[in-house]
């Protein structure tokens, strides 16, 4: 009875198609209009900047804490673009760039980093689920999402996302083997930056790629460079096609780098190398796309200035509707705590909140109940 | 207009930071975003950019000091409108102060109440000045509730349940006897015989207090008739116990006396009417009181204590004199301080008053203590005289029966006088038989000759 | 009207639930082919096909979570966790998700499904596979419990449980799955959570309890009224979140003495939450201090010894008496 080999019909593919040259591989070039290829380039741009004035906003004393995206800009746009309105989007925590395009406003995220619900509040008409803290626990619902549209025969697919610390968590594992086991509809998209927080890949698995699991699980498998938003947008693309076609789950590592500290409260020189943050700096997304589509036509010193305008008045219009609404009674009312925790309060809540309005000395607006969809940001 | 830049947390909980450096001098002129200064936290060293376009009036801070969160670190001139933003500094600063401001006013106005009421319960404004204790006595809060709707307080109250525990019956005599606490009484039995209530449950084990032995055995009264065993609660044991302390510590001796009232009643007669127009009502009783301070600032031994430990008496030099009132629940002995120093209509207000309070069960508990004599007067009911029995650890009490017309012989002559007879039962320890006589005579002389309390003031 | 178990009253309104709303769908482990270890699922895979009863990987954390997205997509899920003693794996899914979905988008998204589980000792199973945490459900914010002591409540409770708008945490007492039968009427019953039933009416004290601790309640009752002429008030929960506390509270009110039973560890419980809200709202109405006969502080022991720790009917009667002569 001797030793012998059982092959394991898988190859992981890498996928580059806009290299940190901006060389672009004609042949893999996907088919994104000019129209499509500006509105990512502004879209990444907008999270960039707004990533910039967030920290600014931080740190005086504006906002709260928060994760930044400067770097990651590619891996949502390219993957949120691959989506059509009926599918499902469930994001982690870096993907601004994605969650604009999807629908959601500046507005939303500033007033979640303020500390207020309502930016987790999903814009009307929008199937997403808010961004997740708890690293790989919304992987399941992403899961369940896709099993749900199997069971309804609904032909829709679903993008989540994990960072490469997510992959050692148990829900990372339950949720790719649930989506696996039930052909779910769902892309599994990896951000491999490389660090979380201050623990490197290499304290995260033993192997060598995050895409060679898919591997154990019977999915595809493709590792990207998450620097390029267009093998991004294709890797994904074929994904939810697949994923529609019923051909169940793809996970999509996208290898890139955090260039920034993991959130404000941070400080990556404790355990970064400047060298290699800025190599990996010079290979940021947003610098080869540029080229890209000024190579293309798309885009000159004046479009970049007419998008650079419309930017600055976005995030400065979002930071002042903000201002603006903390100090609505919707917002500031701390009697509202109370209010969305059941589909009707129950008397032991209502109790408390009675509690609360007395030592408010607001007794007489006990009663009043929000109206029950209050999302906060207008779209 | 000028405004602050208060340091804020730079990361989740940071409490402070180090300056590092300073970018902008004082009268500079600045843009919103641009770096102010660098610090460095525990966590990490940030750049802090500046919320507001203008010019920095002044810097607070300087480089290597740690600056704790909340600290002002510039103030700017001309900033607001034109800050890019739309967000002033000044809602930068109202931030913070908003956070703080409702917090605090809240707080405040919530602790102030509860601060009066600590305060005020020691110094004792309330209802019940002087608690017995500051410590909670044993009851449940079903009798607790009881003892609150009849507006008791129940640290008044003896407990007959496990443990001294007040049980609901004991709230109901009390309400009953519309009196006060049991207080040890020189009397016997009231009119009702028992506090106990007709539902109420088993009572605990009693053990009378007896002359050195054993409760006695009884024999069994049931083999001649029917007989109802009724548990000793409450008041009634206090009583009990009460009188046994007294009988057994003090060797009573009692002397009798007449004291002849005629005029004195014409007196009061006279004088009621204004007595009452102050709110009182002039009886025997208070010239009594009077009659009696009189009396012991001549006889003090009769104003004392003897202190068995130490073998000492103990005089007072105060005359605060216990009056027995008869209530449903029981004889309960209201004081009236400080007698020597009241006039007799201030005597007849209080008089009234506590005797009012008593029988309604409302008298203040520091008002049922600190007697150095009792005075006991059954005249109401009738009778030619009584042995009382004295007030423990008082040393003497004055009985008086009722005042009746009796034929007396005065100046060899028979005449019809009002005589009311007296009985006072003294500690014999204390003081003796003569001095008894001599002590009596005289608060009797008081209250036929009235003028010698007049001259005494 | 037909009599039938618990465990099939349970089955029935699994049945009737998912034949009367195809948004209803179940998920656990063995739950299809086998029907259940407990065959509370019985016939439902045969019936409603693997799509709509679906047999997953050994995983509850996974069996949890993806109930969560599928009721955030519009379906009603009914999972089942093959023993409560293993429901921690998916507690993070339940505390951090199921219970704050609704609260984190401010009613924009919600989590309509149901947890079923077995809970409890007295079946002489292995370790893990008799406990009662319905306590650390009732602690966090956001989820219902409700907990059944019958054939006839169980199905109409499940009923309300599959039709509420929000996570319930359904606990199954095994020890009463197939201890009696009951009758069950033919007719769709709902039984609406949050309402406690008074079942017997008595004087002098209440005893309150839920789930499998009623049968050791109601046994102690009787013993009461025959060995000691006090019929005591009986109060079931049924519903732990929402608390029934106004029942409760009436009752206690006019019988001035409580009992609270239950099988959990008391430390934090459900019957210490009871006892606590009986000091806020009827203090004052208090013979005695508020008793709790529970499960101790330790975790269940091995089944030699569990009937010692499951609180029984003797346990309870003696602390009713030391309640009384307080």
């Amino acid at each position: 009875m001797p030793r012998t080999i059982l092959e394991v019909k898988q190859k992981i593919e890498y996928l580059s198609i806009l290299n940190d040259k901006a060389e672009v591989d004609k042949a893999l070039e996907p088919k994104l209009t000019n129209e499509q290829l500006k509105h990512m380039y502004t879209y990444m741009l907008m999270a960039r900047r707004a990533d910039e004035r967030f920290l600014n906003l931080q740190r005086q004393g504006r906002i709260g804490t928060f994760p930044q995206t400067t770097g990651h800009e590619a891996i949502s746009m390219g993957a949120s673009m691959a989506l059509k309105k009926s599918d499902w989007h469930v994001p982690a925590y870096r993907e601004l760039a994605g969650m604009l395009h999807r629908g959601w406003t500046l507005v939303d995220q500033l007033l979640l980093w303020a500390g207020y619900e309502q930016g987790q509040s999903p814009p009307n008409g929008v199937n997403d689920l808010p961004i997740c803290v708890p690293i790989a626990s919304q992987l399941l619902h992403a899961a369940g999402i896709g099993m749900a549209m199997n069971i309804k025969g609904d032909k829709h697919a679903v993008v989540t996302y994990l960072g490469d610390g997510a992959t050692s968590e148990g829900d990372c594992h339950e949720a790719f083997n649930f989506a696996a086991v039930f052909k779910a509809p769902v892309v599994f998209v990896c951000n491999n930056n490389q660090w979380a927080i201050s623990v490197p890949l290499s304290r995260q698995m033993g192997c060598e790629t995050v895409a060679q699991k898919a591997i154990a699980y019977g999915m595809p498998g493709i590792r990207v460079d998450g620097n390029d938003v267009l093998a991004v947008y294709a890797a994904v693309h074929e994904a939810v096609e697949r994923a529609r076609a019923g051909g169940g789950p793809t996970l999509v590592e996208c290898l890139t780098f955090r260039i920034v500290a993991h959130t404000t409260a941070d400080d990556p020189k404790k355990y970064q190398k400047e060298e290699t943050r800025k190599e990996w700096a010079a290979k940021e997304p947003l610098i080869r796309f540029a080229k890209y589509l000024r190579d293309k036509g798309i885009l000159n010193d004046e479009v970049q200035k007419q998008i650079d305008a419309e930017i600055e008045t976005t995030i400065r219009d979002a930071i002042a509707k903000m201002d603006e609404k903390i100090k609505t009674d919707e917002l500031a009312n701390p009697l509202y705590t109370f209010d969305y925790l059941y589909a009707e309060i129950p008397p032991f809540l209502q109790k408390q909140r009675d509690e609360l309005a007395h030592y408010l000395g607001k007794d007489k607006e006990s009663s009043s109940k929000q109206p029950n969809h209050a999302h906060a940001g207008s779209h | 207009m000028s405004t602050e830049f208060i340091l804020p947390d730079l990361g989740e909980g940071i409490h402070e930071a180090e300056i590092i450096s300073i970018l902008v001098k004082e009268g500079e002129t600045i843009k919103e975003d641009q770096p102010l200064m660098e610090v460095e936290t525990d966590k990490a060293m940030v750049e802090i950019p500046s919320p507001v376009s203008g010019k920095v009036e002044k810097v607070h801070v300087k480089v290597g000091q740690v600056a704790k969160v909340g600290m002002v670190m510039f103030t700017f001139s001309g900033a607001g409108g034109a800050s890019a933003s739309g967000a002033s500094a000044e809602k930068v600063k109202a931030k913070g102060e908003e956070k703080a401001q409702p917090e605090t006013s809240a707080r405040t106005a919530q602790a102030a109440p509860a601060k009066t009421a600590s305060i005020s319960q020691p110094s004792g404004n309330g209802k019940h000045p002087q608690k017995p204790s500051d410590t909670p006595v044993p009851a449940t809060p079903a009798t607790r509730r009881l003892a609150r709707e009849h507006g008791i307080d129940i640290k008044l109250v003896n407990g007959s349940g496990p443990a001294g525990r007040i049980l609901k019956e004991d709230i109901e005599s009390f309400v009953k006897g519309g009196g006060r606490s049991p207080i040890k009484s020189p009397f016997g039995a009231p009119q009702k015989p028992f506090g106990g209530g007709k539902d109420s449950g088993p009572a605990e084990p009693f053990e009378m207090q007896t002359f050195g032995g054993q409760p006695v055995d009884l024999p069994d009264f049931s083999k001649y008739g029917e007989v109802e065993r009724i548990p000793l609660r409450s008041i009634r044991r206090k009583i009990a116990q009460n009188m046994m302390q007294s009988w057994s510590h003090i060797p009573h001796v009692t002397h009798f006396d007449e004291a002849d009232v005629t005029q004195l009643n014409e007196s009061i007669k006279k004088y009621e009417k204004q007595v009452k127009e102050a709110g009182g009502r002039l009886t025997l009783t208070v010239m009594i009181l009077k009659a009696i301070v009189s009396g012991l600032r001549r006889y003090p031994q009769f104003n004392s204590s003897l202190d068995e430990k130490t073998g000492e008496i103990v005089l007072k030099h105060y005359y605060n004199v216990g009056i027995a009132v008869a209530t449903d629940r029981g004889l309960i002995v209201p004081v009236i301080r400080n007698v020597e120093q009241k006039s007799i209509i201030e005597l007849a207000v209080e008089l009234g008053d506590i005797a009012k309070k008593t029988r309604e069960g409302k008298i203040e508990l520091d008002r049922l203590q600190g007697g150095t004599f009792t005075i006991t007067n059954i005249g109401a009911i009738g009778g030619v005289g009584m042995v009382p029995m004295v007030n423990f650890p008082e040393a003497a009490i004055l009985g008086m029966a009722k005042a009746t017309p009796k034929p007396v012989v005065r100046d060899g002559v028979i005449q019809i006088r009002t005589i009311m007879p007296v009985a006072l039962s003294f500690d014999h320890r204390i003081a003796d038989g003569a001095e008894a006589a001599y002590f009596v005579r005289h608060v009797a002389d008081c209250l036929e000759y009235p003028m010698q309390l007049l001259l005494e003031g | 009207m037909a009599e039938m178990n618990m465990a099939k009253a349970i089955n029935k309104a699994l049945y009737e639930a998912m034949e009367r709303d195809s948004r209803v769908v179940v998920l656990g482990e063995d739950v299809g082919q086998d029907e259940g270890v407990f065959r509370v699922t019985e016939g439902l895979w045969a019936k409603f096909g693997d799509k709509r009863v679906m047999d997953t990987p050994l995983a509850e954390a996974g069996i949890v979570g993806t109930s969560i997205g599928m009721a955030i997509y519009g379906l009603r899920p009914v999972c089942e966790i093959q023993f409560a003693g293993f429901d921690y794996f998916a507690y993070h899914q339940l505390e951090s998700h199921a219970a704050r979905f609704r609260n984190r988008t401010r009613g924009r998204l919600s989590v309509p499904m149901v947890m079923r589980a077995p809970s409890g000792g007295g079946i002489r199973a292995l370790e893990h596979h008799s406990e009662s945490r319905e306590g650390t459900y009732a602690h966090t914010p956001g989820l219902k419990v409700v907990i059944p002591s019958g054939p006839r409540n169980a199905r109409a409770l499940l009923h309300a449980a599959i039709q509420d708008p929000d996570p319930v945490i359904y606990y199954e007492p095994k020890a009463l799955y197939r201890l009696f039968k009951e009758e069950v009427p033919d007719e769709i019953e709902v039984m609406p959570l949050g309402q406690a039933k008074v079942v017997q009416e008595g004087k002098g004290i209440t005893l309150i309890s839920y789930g499998a601790c009623m049968r050791a309640t109601l046994e102690a009752a009787e013993m009461l009224e025959e060995e000691d002429g006090v019929k005591p008030e009986i109060i079931d929960l049924l519903s732990i979140v929402p608390l029934d506390m106004d029942t409760v509270c009436k009752s206690v009110q006019k019988t001035g003495r409580a009992v609270v039973i239950s099988e959990e560890p008391r430390y934090c419980s459900v019957a210490s939450e009871v006892s606590s809200q009986l000091n806020d709202t009827v203090f004052l109405y208090l013979e005695a201090p508020v008793r709790r006969v529970t499960g101790f502080d330790t975790p269940i022991p091995f089944f030699s010894k569990e009937k010692y720790y499951i609180p029984d009917a003797e346990r309870v009667l003696m602390a009713c008496r030391e309640t009384l002569s307080f």
